[in-house]
């Protein structure tokens, strides 16, 4: 494959990026003494920050990658499916202001669910929050390591080390902070990029030319009757319902929020992020105009935007796709050790933790966790899209639990934890006997009808203090 | 079983020029013999020649009145191809090598069925979905407008 970079400039790229993030990271940490300001900012994030952080987040290396890699293989309707991503942020918005209403001392989903659900569901649920952090911090590494190399030349072990090492050290210096604080700049970084990747593409090859091309050189992509992607398009939808209903990326940020920040911010960056997932899919589709080969699909996006911009250019794409990554990373790397913390260290191995101590324990635990994800980046497992949606079935399964647990009170906990267990099971039978496109479709189908049918036949009151848990102690 | 016929003059040329090539260096394979996406990948390497090499790559529907296509040529080491409709696919790559000019390599033919789902399949996802996510916003935003915790008790 030709390099767009050469390895000399992508190495002064990475180096200047990574002292830079680390740097922040260091100095936005200094403040970070006390445990709520580093699992939560305080608690006290604003609008400005609060909507960068949630956009950036969710523009991510999957964004960058994958959607162009389902434009190339679903064609319309991957493209359009991607960007219903969105309607997991959007939807998060309200509930944001419901679970800090609620749970106004909170730290993680994993409280919820324990609080709700009582200790089984809790710790069904930690399996397969658990399960799809590790799986998408392992898609997110293993993309740096396969975008560096493709771009440039540095082997993909080197450029994922690098990366994950970057982002272990300045969310472990800075905590939240310097989390937030980085995504605020990533995103103007990438949101800058973007636009201007789109804008060039528009103007030549121009979008008269990409059609033409596609429609002769694969026309079947312009089809919208193409079943699979029929398929695939409520299939995303639901995936990335469940992502974010479920994870502690978000959860951590509706707690970290200012109050009546949450439903701003991800209405805002649900609106923002939209049209990203189409401008990088579009971008697929100029391959064929443009005659560039693609072997690796999940390549299509990185390699079509260097070799739209040129050599120098492509230093833009090589930032963009580094600042993508960092942004999703850190906030994983920060919101999964956040509930290894408090639902795995706090709540089984030392209970008679003090504050202190668990602030002291959350630089450990990050360490570890980057550690983890260092090693099953080393082998190059599988096609990212492929690592991506095998969880989906896992987080499809849990969005009834949270919905009806969230608002319905008479939820009923034993039919919750049938669910989320029915639905990964059998949404993981679909993705095998039918395809990806199906997976987090049966899982949540499956999970909706035993959570609701299971608190129809056996309702059970809720008391909504419940969850109103005294916080940890000092 | 490939017959020739009458009718397509285009395939006696296609295995005219795959007969005259010389096997054996040159291998094609492909990621899966049967797609219901229309997706599959294939990749090609060439033995003993040197980088230089210049592939081509043809496709025919055997069966299918389209003459044969050059669906790809340069020096590359594969291709996915994406989009396709239902048929089989039949492809054979040739190698010519810049030290040998006249020499014209090929590999053994490779074949890959794409049968997508059917169309009533899909819209029983695309329906299931659609009701699904209606039911879900239902719920979300019904809560929403009952914000306060004491009131929300449907």
């Amino acid at each position: 494959m030709n390099q767009f970079l050469d390895i000399q400039t992508a190495g002064i790229i990475l180096a200047v990026f990574s002292v830079i993030w680390v740097a922040l990271g260091y100095y936005w940490g200094r403040g970070s003494g006390e445990l709520d300001e580093y699992m939560l900012g305080g608690r006290k994030v604003g609008l400005a920050l609060a909507t960068a952080t949630a956009m950036a987040t969710w523009v991510t290396s999957n964004t960058t990658m994958v959607a162009p890699q389902l434009a190339f293989e679903l064609g319309l309707w991957g493209m359009v499916g991607y960007s219903l991503g969105s309607v997991g942020l959007l939807l998060f918005a309200p509930m944001a202001k419901r679970i800090r209403e609620l749970m106004p001392n909170g730290y993680t989903s994993g409280d919820f669910i324990r609080l709700r659900y009582g200790n089984t569901a809790w710790r069904i649920f930690l399996l397969i929050s658990l399960f799809y952090s590790i799986g998408w911090l392992v898609s997110l590494g293993m993309a740096g390591g396969i975008l560096l190399e493709a771009l440039s030349g540095i082997p993909y072990r080197i450029g994922m080390s690098v990366i994950l090492l970057v982002c272990v050290l300045y969310t472990m210096l800075g905590g939240l902070k310097a989390v937030i604080g980085t995504d605020f700049i990533q995103t103007i970084i990438i949101v800058s990029g973007i636009v201007i990747v789109a804008v060039l593409a528009l103007k030549s090859p121009g979008i008269g030319e990409i059609y033409d091309a596609t429609e002769r050189k694969r026309p079947g992509l312009l089809n919208m009757l193409l079943p699979a992607g029929i398929m695939f398009l409520f299939n995303n939808l639901f995936f990335g319902m469940g992502e974010i209903f479920h994870s502690n990326v978000w959860w951590s940020r509706a707690f970290a929020f200012n109050k009546g920040v949450g439903f701003k911010a991800y209405l805002l960056a649900g609106i923002f992020w939209t049209p990203i997932p189409i401008a990088a899919g579009f971008i697929a589709f100029a391959s064929f105009a443009l005659d560039v080969n693609i072997l690796e699909p999940d390549q299509v996006g990185p390699i079509v935007a260097a070799h739209l911009m040129g050599s120098v250019g492509a230093i833009i794409v090589f930032i963009i796709v580094f600042s993508a990554l960092a942004s999703s990373l850190d906030s994983l790397l920060a919101a999964t050790s956040d509930l290894l913390l408090e639902d795995v260290y706090k709540r089984h191995i030392k209970p008679d933790a003090t504050k202190p101590a668990l602030r002291k324990a959350a630089i450990y635990v990050t360490g570890l966790l980057g550690l983890l994800t260092w090693a099953l980046c080393m082998p190059r497992l599988n096609n990212l899209a492929q690592l991506l949606h095998f969880t989906g079935a896992f987080v499809a399964s849990t969005i009834w639990p949270i919905v009806a647990g969230l608002y319905w009170k008479k939820t009923n906990p034993v039919a919750a934890a049938i669910a989320m267990v029915a639905g990964s099971s059998l949404g993981l039978t679909a993705y095998f006997l039918v395809g990806f496109y199906v997976a987090a479709l049966t899982g949540v189908a499956v999970s909706f009808a035993i959570v609701v049918a299971g608190s129809y036949l056996f309702p059970r009151q809720f008391d909504w203090k419940t969850l109103n848990e005294e916080p940890h102690d000092h | 079983m490939i017959h020739l016929t009458k009718k397509a003059p285009w395939l006696f040329v296609f295995l005219v020029s795959s007969l005259l090539a010389q096997p054996g260096q040159v291998e094609l394979s492909t990621d899966t013999k049967t797609t219901r996406e229309g997706k599959f990948k294939l990749t090609w390497t060439a033995g003993s020649l040197s980088k230089d090499v210049h592939f081509r790559l043809t496709e025919h529907e055997p069966g299918s009145q389209r003459e044969p296509i050059v669906f790809l040529e340069g020096n590359h080491k594969g291709i996915t191809i994406s989009g396709k409709s239902n048929g089989k696919f039949r492809y054979v790559l040739e190698a010519y090598s810049p030290e040998n000019p006249g020499e014209i390599l090929a590999s053994d033919s490779v074949e890959v069925t794409v049968r997508h789902h059917s169309l009533t399949n899909a819209f029983i996802a695309f329906t299931t979905g659609a009701v699904l996510f209606l039911i879900t916003i239902l719920m979300i935003l019904t809560g929403h407008r009952k914000s306060d915790p004491e009131d929300s008790s449907s």
